[in-house]
């Protein structure tokens, strides 16, 4: 048995909160009114932060909240006020990029957390850091597993890396395309991923090298299920999953996926064999294709995007499972992608269940047996081979 | 106020020889510059005579990995016996190693776009850091309300092309060879909606840089006259023979003809000039959420 890392997952609102502690994770990090660096998301009112925490509270989980901008002089008004909002919701612990924050979250007794943001990738910095009362560095993206081994054996402090999700094609914290090309401030929540823009290079001469597909900063997503035992045996406190923006679906589905992983291999590690369907689960789920990136290496053409793609929105997330009818056998399910009779199914749940089953008999509300559910958030029943859990998934069953 | 000009040789430092100051890359520890030096090339510099009388400051801005670490004391240690100004630094590894006495030099707080506050200049202070360059994507105003509230010696870009990224990722040849090309140089252009920005693919990675060069001329005035120490001149991908006549302009210029010499130095730089972000404040919350 092997000691198990926190699996920390992104909470946008209350309901992905909910959903991200019922399907595993051991504690969120979400963002608050002000100070975070999704300015543009829903992000959490003081009273959501309250429940939010007292929901994962009661489960034995952690809530960590973003204070991760780096401040301009006129962001300094209020934060003391905003810090101790945090502090009152009894948040966990804060996430902080500028360093400005620290003697003030120090005197009100909030636990500091380092941002990637600062782009730690040593051990000296990570000391540094550690004498200042950090008490936990989310490590660059960068940091490969050499690095964090030496960090690891230098200096006892909780190291956080993350686990999946979009990565920056730049050192975290080093980008200011956005301010520069759309005056949206990338360090202050504001970022309009310029990266992910085609633009056309040019050589010295002038001649612009036009490949069939133009160029772009956008890299491909970070998965690190292939070495996940890898990262477990390193020691590393908190694995994190990107993504404050990302669905319930997304949600349910990438913490379900580690957290299967990661009680696999810590209850018994001899037995562990890396599973390529889940591979296939997390990359069908996110619509983009991932590697493990920097953790060993891998960052050279085979991990940019040149495909000119747009992101399409998941059709595998089928609907949600508001209830189960006992007594019928059958599922009320909210619909969040045009399904169908035939279809071929799974329903899997906060509790690591999962049902495979072709869709047969589909009733709407008023009863009527239909074949075609297309209406967004249409409620309807439908024929469940084994009872399933409330806040369930329902996604297409795909062939390997 | 003193003038620092960025410089990549000792040719380059020779070629401007009225800047107050310079600054240098080493090679293998720097990013954004236009070339890098050695440490032999340093202690020429130095024995040369080029300095006599200015500053010299280092610039270690990369970002350091743990295999960094080693090299990085070693360089210390040999820039320890040298007359240096101070160390330009972004990784905080810097700091750690000035408090544990491996470090002589004074060090200078150069996270290019995070230094952006008068606290968090404070807390770099309280912790034995000497001065900061300021980012330059704050605006004049936030640049005069630092000056105000700090008392360590503040440095501000006033001349050259910003630096807007940078990858650990090779992001050119990742393209080169994913399309065929032949990957045979450092310096290209990105082009998009009509602007032209440079993009550097090095040993050490991707920077990308503005499309338009700072023109601060004016903001010089201003900015001395509100105490900055140090404005930095960063002549970056700009024709040699341009480079002593747009630092002399810096150093003639004054309320009297401050209208001329800014209109020179943009003919200079061919009209590819503006004022960055010193009066243009970025936004960051939009739709419903803005305030």
């Amino acid at each position: 048995m092997k000691n198990k890392p926190e699996l920390l997952a992104p909470a946008g609102d209350l309901e992905r909160l909910k959903i991200a502690i019922l399907y595993g994770a051991d504690a969120v990090y979400l963002g608050g009114p002000s100070f975070g660096l999704r300015a543009n998301a829903t992000n959490f009112s003081w009273d959501e932060m309250k429940e939010g925490a007292i929901f994962a509270h009661e489960r034995g989980k952690k809530v960590y909240v973003t204070v991760n901008i780096v401040m301009h002089n006129g962001d300094l008004d209020g934060l003391e006020e905003y810090l101790n909002h945090l502090r009152a919701c009894e948040v966990d612990a804060i996430i902080i990029s500028d360093p400005a924050i620290i003697p003030l979250a120090q005197k009100l007794g909030l636990e500091i957390h380092l941002s990637t943001q600062q782009s730690t990738l040593n051990y000296e910095a990570v000391r540094f850091w550690k004498q200042c009362g950090v008490s936990r560095v989310v490590l660059g993206r960068e940091a490969s597993k050499s690095d964090i081994e030496a960090i690891q054996n230098q200096v006892a402090i909780e190291i956080e890396c993350f686990i999946h999700g979009a990565m920056c094609a730049s050192y975290s914290g080093r980008c200011v395309l956005s301010n520069f090309l759309t005056a949206r401030d990338a360090n202050r929540g504001g970022c309009s991923q310029i990266c992910r823009w085609d633009f056309d290079l040019y050589d010295q001469a002038g001649i612009h090298l036009e490949g069939e597909r133009p160029f772009t900063f956008c890299t491909k997503d970070l998965s690190m299920l292939c070495v996940l035992p890898t990262m477990i045996d390193l020691g590393i406190a908190s694995f994190k999953i990107e993504g404050r923006m990302r669905s319930i679906y997304y949600i349910a589905t990438i913490v379900s996926i580690y957290r299967m992983v990661i009680d696999q291999y810590c209850t018994n590690p001899d037995s562990y064999e890396y599973n390529e369907a889940y591979e296939q689960i997390l990359t069908n789920c996110a619509n983009r294709e991932s590697t493990v990136q920097f953790f060993n290496g891998t960052y050279g053409p085979e991990a940019q995007y040149y495909n000119g793609r747009i992101e399409l929105s998941n059709q595998d997330f089928l609907g949600v499972v508001i209830d189960y009818d006992v007594a019928r056998g059958e599922a009320i399910i909210e619909e969040r992608n045009y399904f169908k009779r035939g279809m071929p199914v799974e329903i899997f749940g906060p509790n690591g269940e999962t049902v495979t089953f072709e869709l047969t008999d589909i009733y709407d509300d008023t009863g009527a047996l239909i074949d075609v559910v297309n209406h967004p958030l249409q409620l309807v029943r439908i024929k469940v081979p084994k009872a399933v859990s409330k806040v369930s998934m329902m996604r297409i069953k795909r062939e390997k | 106020m003193k003038l620092i000009a960025m410089v990549d040789s000792k040719e380059m430092m020779a070629s401007l020889s009225q800047a107050d100051a310079y600054l240098v890359g080493i090679a293998g520890f720097s990013t954004n510059f236009s070339g890098y030096v050695t440490l032999a090339e340093v202690e020429e510099i130095i024995s040369s005579g080029l300095v006599d009388g200015k500053e010299l400051f280092v610039s270690l801005n990369k970002n350091m990995h743990d295999a960094d670490l080693e090299p990085l004391k070693t360089l210390l240690s040999s820039l320890n016996k040298l007359p240096i100004a101070g160390i330009f630094y972004y990784d905080v590894a810097l700091v750690q190693l000035k408090q544990r006495g491996l470090c002589k030099h004074n060090l200078i707080w150069h996270q290019e776009h995070m230094t952006t506050n008068y606290d968090t200049c404070r807390f770099w202070q309280n912790h034995g850091v000497l001065g900061a360059c300021l980012s330059s994507e704050i605006t004049l105003a936030e640049i005069e309300a630092i000056r105000n509230q700090v008392t360590m010696p503040l440095i501000v870009l006033v001349f050259g092309y910003i630096p807007m990224f940078v990858s650990k990722r090779h992001l050119v040849t990742n393209y080169q060879k994913t399309f065929s090309f032949p990957v045979d140089k450092t310096r290209y252009t990105l082009k998009k909606e009509g602007r032209t920005y440079p993009i550097v693919n090095d040993q050490l990675g991707t920077q990308v840089y503005s499309a338009h060069i700072l023109n601060g001329l004016s903001e010089k005035l201003v900015l001395e006259q509100a105490g900055i120490d140090y404005g930095l001149c960063n002549f970056a991908f700009l024709p040699s023979e341009t480079w002593g006549p747009i630092l002399d302009k810096f150093r003639e210029v004054n309320q009297a003809n401050v209208t001329t010499l800014e209109s020179e130095v943009d003919l200079l730089c061919e009209h590819n000039t503006d004022k960055g972000f010193f009066y243009k404040e970025t936004i960051f919350r939009v739709k419903k959420y803005e305030k």
